[in-house]
């Protein structure tokens, strides 16, 4: 009998303990998606991405007639942190001794290789999990360069999800000579989420700037963060959308320099299944009964042609016949915090020169991201 | 500036001309140094639901989120004194349910699961002088300090960033709170009254020290008393660990009274 009342008790305090975590939720929720800054940042197909500059100016003594491009994701400044998000770990909030330990190694790496205009991806400039740290200043005040632009490719006033809270992840142009005309152009959203996922998730985005080295009027640089783990149409889309404003530049007779984490392999990878490579502990993909069969974001098998209109149309740092000869000394990234690169995602186009055997994956940056930064020399026409 | 004065004392004239019963029966005086009638309920949909002890005692809680975050006070009225009245109100908070129930994957995850929240309570003291400037207004000047006790170590990473929760939990990650503020209320037709509040959280050990709550309302309350709906809003600013915001954020709140 005594018993019969603790259950009732207890079922009676439970819906109303549920009842009570809904209403409050709901009503936090309800409260802030009516304030007046809305809870997560929507964007125009194209706006103007933001400005930034260093705090003191290095001058730009030489004229150069090559310049080095670089590009590289470098992961918020989480190292190789077992993030929740991408690494099947259970860290969400970093602390502030990681996130500038972090920082730290990535500008030591690009002091040391000395790229001249810089394309980074997942750069935090105002969210919780890098304990608010302005990264690209940090990055800008701690290199040779002197200006940057950034466009938000993920932000959010609070997401309320995994205690991720305030998010504002940008991808950033650096230069060390003045940047202008730079926009932030909306790639196509996901649409296989529901509405409130949807709502808080990642815009991928490319930021593309024109770079005034004088005497050199019409060069601009495009950064572009595409999905990983979208739809195979959204993918496909965003190379599209990608490609369409290279054409664009180029029809306009301007040169470039392009890249990014495009987020798919190369047209000649001899492995294009890595769904055992990034499962965590606790999932199993390719047996019989499982549901999915494959990793969202790791099985690339059904886009192998994907970059095939972009390395026909420009020319890639790395080209088909030099990943096809050495593969191996091209992946530029893992996903596994103790393993070697084990693909490439991370590349860099033009429509002119790179400089013959420039090209180098910095494979020796194993610590900074699960990315490897890729630097090429670019010459400039005459 | 004279202008300025005399439309404001205009306005409350009006406000005087026009004013009904709730306030001198105590029935709206959440914030106030004065405490509702004995025995009478009244029940918030949002905000705390109160009831009458005694003449002069009131006590106070969430109806909804007690199972989640419960929050007592206690407010004892100690008399007028030249038309002033001063009460004090003692409150006992405990976050480290609902705290441990939002550390989770997924949805509704408003803190990291890597963190555990250790049991912990707020103490919260406060003094409050009300004195009426026109018969159916109240003035109150309020003033308090809050301090916390935690049985483990809380990690500072594991703050909610969002107005209103924020200044409510900085107590447990540095001490002590205070808070400061003024409360100005009144009715101006018959069933309808306004609200004017301004709330300062000051708190002490961090750089994240200053918050502030500004709320305006009007309030509805029926015939015979025994529904009020209030709707306004609430502007926030504070000095988050993001930087400094703010917000404005639409408050709307039933309260149900039973009894006298």
């Amino acid at each position: 009998m005594m018993e019969d009342k603790r259950s009732v008790f207890l079922i009676l305090y439970f819906s109303r303990y549920r009842l009570s975590l809904w209403v409050s939720t709901f009503y936090f929720v309800c409260l802030l998606i009516s304030s007046c800054e809305p809870m997560a940042t929507t964007f125009d197909d194209t706006g103007e991405a933001s400005y930034y500059s260093a705090k003191t100016y290095t001058p730009v003594t030489d004229t150069p007639s090559v310049i080095r491009v670089m590009t590289w994701n470098i992961r918020f400044g989480a190292g190789r942190i077992l993030w929740f998000g991408d690494a099947c770990g259970e860290r969400v909030v970093l602390t502030e001794e990681e996130v500038y330990n972090s920082l730290q190694a990535i500008v030591d790496q690009i002091n040391k290789i000395k790229p001249d205009i810089l394309l980074l991806q997942e750069v935090d400039i105002n969210s919780k999990r890098s304990c608010y740290i302005d990264q690209l200043q940090w990055i800008l005040d701690h290199t040779w360069f002197n200006y940057a632009v950034c466009g938000s490719q993920w932000k959010a006033q609070f997401i309320p999800s995994d205690g991720l809270g305030r998010m504002d992840e940008e991808n950033v142009i650096l230069s060390r000579w003045k940047i202008s005309d730079a926009q932030r152009i909306q790639l196509v959203l996901r649409n296989d989420q529901d509405k409130l996922t949807r709502y808080f998730y990642e815009r991928c985005c490319l930021v593309t700037a024109r770079i005034e080295i004088p005497d050199f009027k019409n060069f601009y640089a495009v950064n572009i963060h595409a999905s990983a783990t979208a739809t195979l149409d959204i993918k496909q889309q965003h190379i599209t959308q990608f490609k369409n404003e290279l054409d664009r530049i180029n029809q306009n007779g301007g040169y470039f320099v392009a890249g990014g984490d495009l987020n798919t392999l190369p047209p000649s990878s001899d492995t294009t299944d890595y769904c055992l490579q990034d499962k965590c502990s606790w999932e199993s993909y390719h047996s019989a009964g499982d549901d999915p069969m494959h990793k969202e974001g790791s099985d690339y098998s059904p886009e192998q042609h994907f970059l095939d209109a972009l390395y026909q149309t420009y020319r890639c740092a790395v080209s088909d016949s030099l990943y096809k000869s050495d593969q191996f000394h091209f992946y530029t990234h893992t996903t596994r915090q103790d393993h070697y690169w084990d693909r490439t995602l991370d590349y860099l186009f033009t429509n002119y020169k790179w400089a013959n055997h420039s090209v180098v994956v910095h494979q020796d940056a194993t610590k900074e991201s699960d990315h490897a930064p890729v630097s090429v020399l670019f010459i400039l026409p005459e | 500036m004279k202008k300025v004065i005399l439309w404001l004392s205009g306005i409350f004239f009006c406000f005087e001309l026009y004013s009904q019963d709730s306030l001198t029966k105590n029935y709206w005086t959440d914030g106030t140094a004065y405490t509702i009638p004995k025995h009478r309920w009244e029940l918030g949909l949002f905000t705390a639901s109160r009831y009458g002890l005694g003449k002069n005692l009131e006590l106070s809680a969430h109806p909804l989120m007690f199972f989640l975050m419960p929050q007592v006070k206690i407010k004892a009225c100690w008399g007028e004194y030249s038309g002033f009245r001063l009460a004090t109100e003692h409150g006992l908070f405990y976050p480290s349910l609902f705290m441990n129930l939002v550390a989770t994957k997924g949805t509704g995850g408003l803190i990291s699961p890597e963190f555990t929240i250790p049991q912990m309570f707020a103490i919260s003291n406060r003094f409050l002088l009300s004195f009426r400037p026109f018969k159916k207004a109240i003035l109150t000047a309020h003033a308090g300090i809050a301090f916390s006790i935690k049985f483990g170590p809380l990690n500072p990473r594991s703050t909610i960033d969002l107005p209103l929760i924020y200044p409510r939990l900085a107590v447990f990650y540095n001490q002590p709170e205070f808070d400061v503020g003024i409360d100005f209320r009144g009715q101006f037709i018959q069933r309808f009254g306004w609200l004017i509040n301004v709330e300062n959280f000051i708190i002490c050990g961090t750089a994240q020290n200053y918050f502030m709550e500004n709320k305006g309302v009007l309030v509805y309350t029926s015939k015979k008393e025994t529904l009020r709906i209030e709707a306004g809003y609430k502007l926030c600013f504070g000095r988050y660990p993001a930087g400094p915001q703010w917000h404005l954020l639409p408050v709307i709140d039933l309260v149900f009274g039973i009894k006298k």
